[in-house]
């Protein structure tokens, strides 16, 4: 009898899931419950909608309806799994009961971190997520002329730039003194912010968010700093692992707030596995677990789950974190540790920065790229990175994520070969550029 | 964090974080230079010893070495 893989979630890494399950045991009856009216989209695009640099939501869905039913994939929209019991190996499902399963996959992803302060239940709240409302309030936008920004996290950076592409009037608020002040060092941010200024976005670092005020509706958001009158707050805050329904079952959660998994991404739960927002998976430097990372790690890891859990095997590795993103005007990006995420859990490491340029230097389009480096006192290996520029973040960042995760040294970098050719790539890279400025800082 | 930002701001010359208001103050002046003074060593192995993912099986990947062929 064909073994039954019930997935819960249907986001990446539940897509993912149910796909690598399906792949692995063609016989297999994969069953995913989401309760949402769509699946495998991109939600990280949806910023990019409200700039309006991406014509239309309907380019953001992977595949159709129909397209996951032809390949066996039986989806329960708008059907809420309430909780699953381990013992009789069933799902508890709204509208349907008790449903058993041989395989059980946890993907149900992340929440909001709530404000928590007065009027978090007002309309004109938005928490950019579900790709309907996304739709909704992508009309309301056309009528909003200013907008509040709750919080410089990474979401709140790309909303940041799309309200600003959209003509409106947007204030960003934030307690830290700088844009995503917890991940990134202020040298890095500065031409983002800059950049916002020119685009006439308000910038209140430093300001605590106290309440959203209104009747019915927002119409000001309360700071430490007084009102700011507007017409919607895009609340844009951490991203928490959703746990709730696998730790109701008994399923173990770690420090990082998320579901524990090994590498094969089994639970603490027999035969259940997990991936996505909702799990913690170890970081690669320092072997702490960490949660709320890209939507391409949920999808390598719902692939890992949905292999493993129709029986095959594959596994996954610590993370080293590379991330990339347009704001403002910039490209930012970097991998694992920041000076101040190195300063902050007091990881003793040396700094190299070095300004190089992107292209050959006479070529048109040549910018600046601005790499720091961060190493592990006396061995030298590459422990983070910080980037700006405007072309190219997003490949350096990659390739030093390689590097952290193989313990590359400075060393290497500072002696590593490049590609020189004028369009694409100048004489000097500036990722060997910040290594030797950081082998010269040494005295060596 | 926030110390570690105090810190940072003042190396790049830019806005510090706020100043430290009630219990903020005794977390920022007196908790984080107690927690510096501990070695890194120390805090990683109290953190590593905390439940997590990174207590369960992760097989380190086997790299080749020498050239490839």
């Amino acid at each position: 009898m064909a073994q039954r893989i019930v997935v819960i979630g249907g986001g990446a890494a539940g897509i993912g899931a149910a796909g690598a399950a399906k792949a692995e045991d063609p016989s297999a009856d994969v069953r995913v419950y989401t309760e949402f009216e769509d699946v495998g989209y991109s939600p990280c695009g949806i910023p990019y909608v409200h700039g309006k640099e991406i014509p239309d939501f309907e380019r953001l869905f992977l595949a159709t309806k129909e397209a996951y039913a032809g390949q066996g994939i039986d989806i329960h929209y708008e059907t809420r799994a309430t909780g699953f019991n381990t013992e009789r190996k069933t799902v508890s499902v709204q509208g349907e009961g008790d449903v058993g399963y041989d395989k059980l996959i946890i993907a149900t992803g992340f929440d909001y971190a709530s404000p928590g302060v007065p009027g978090a239940d007002l309309d004109g709240l938005y928490y950019v997520k579900n790709i309907r409302r996304a739709m909704q309030w992508d009309k309301v936008l056309d009528g909003v002329r200013s907008a509040v920004v709750v919080e410089a996290s990474p979401l709140g950076l790309e909303m940041v730039t799309a309200l600003c592409h959209r003509g409106i009037e947007t204030h960003l608020i934030d307690p830290g003194a700088w844009a995503l002040s917890a991940a990134t060092d202020p040298d890095i941010v500065a031409p983002v912010q800059d950049s916002w200024r020119e685009k006439g976005a308000k910038l209140h670092f430093n300001t605590t968010l106290n309440g959203f005020v209104g009747d019915n509706s927002v119409r000001a958001v309360a700071t430490s700093d007084g009102e700011i009158p507007c017409d919607l707050a895009v609340v844009c805050t951490k991203k928490e692992a959703n746990t709730g329904v696998a730790s109701a079952a008994g399923v173990r959660t770690g420090s990082a707030g998320g579901i524990i998994v090994d590498e094969w991404m089994y639970t603490s739960a027999p035969m259940v596995w997990a991936a996505g927002d909702c799990i913690e998976v170890p970081h690669s430097v320092t072997n702490i677990p960490v949660q709320g990372l890209s939507g391409s790690h949920a999808y390598a890891q719902g692939k890992v789950a949905g292999t493993n859990a129709a029986g095959g095997r594959r596994r996954y590795q610590p993370v080293s974190v590379p991330w990339g993103m347009v704001a403002g005007d910039w490209m930012i990006g970097g991998v694992s540790f920041s000076e101040t995420l190195a300063t902050a859990l007091g990881i003793p490491h040396v700094v190299g920065v070095a300004e190089g340029i992107s292209r050959a230097r006479y070529y048109p389009g040549v910018e600046k790229v601005r790499v720091k480096l961060l190493a592990e006192p006396g061995s030298l290996r590459l422990i983070g990175a910080q980037m700006v520029g405007r072309e190219g973040i997003k490949e350096r960042a990659d390739f030093l994520a390689m590097a952290v995760r193989t313990g590359i040294t400075i060393g290497d970098l500072a002696t590593m070969e490049n590609v020189y050719s004028p369009p694409i790539g100048a004489l000097n890279e500036p990722i060997a550029l910040a290594a030797q400025a950081l082998l010269a800082g040494l005295g060596s | 964090m926030v110390a570690a930002q105090e810190k940072v701001a003042a190396k790049y010359r830019v806005t510090p974080p706020a100043r430290p208001r009630g219990r903020e103050w005794f977390w920022l002046r007196v908790y984080v230079p107690l927690y510096r003074v501990v070695p890194w060593r120390a805090r990683s192995a109290i953190m590593r010893r905390m439940p997590g993912s990174h207590r369960m099986t992760w097989t380190e990947a086997q790299r080749p070495r020498g050239p490839a062929i």
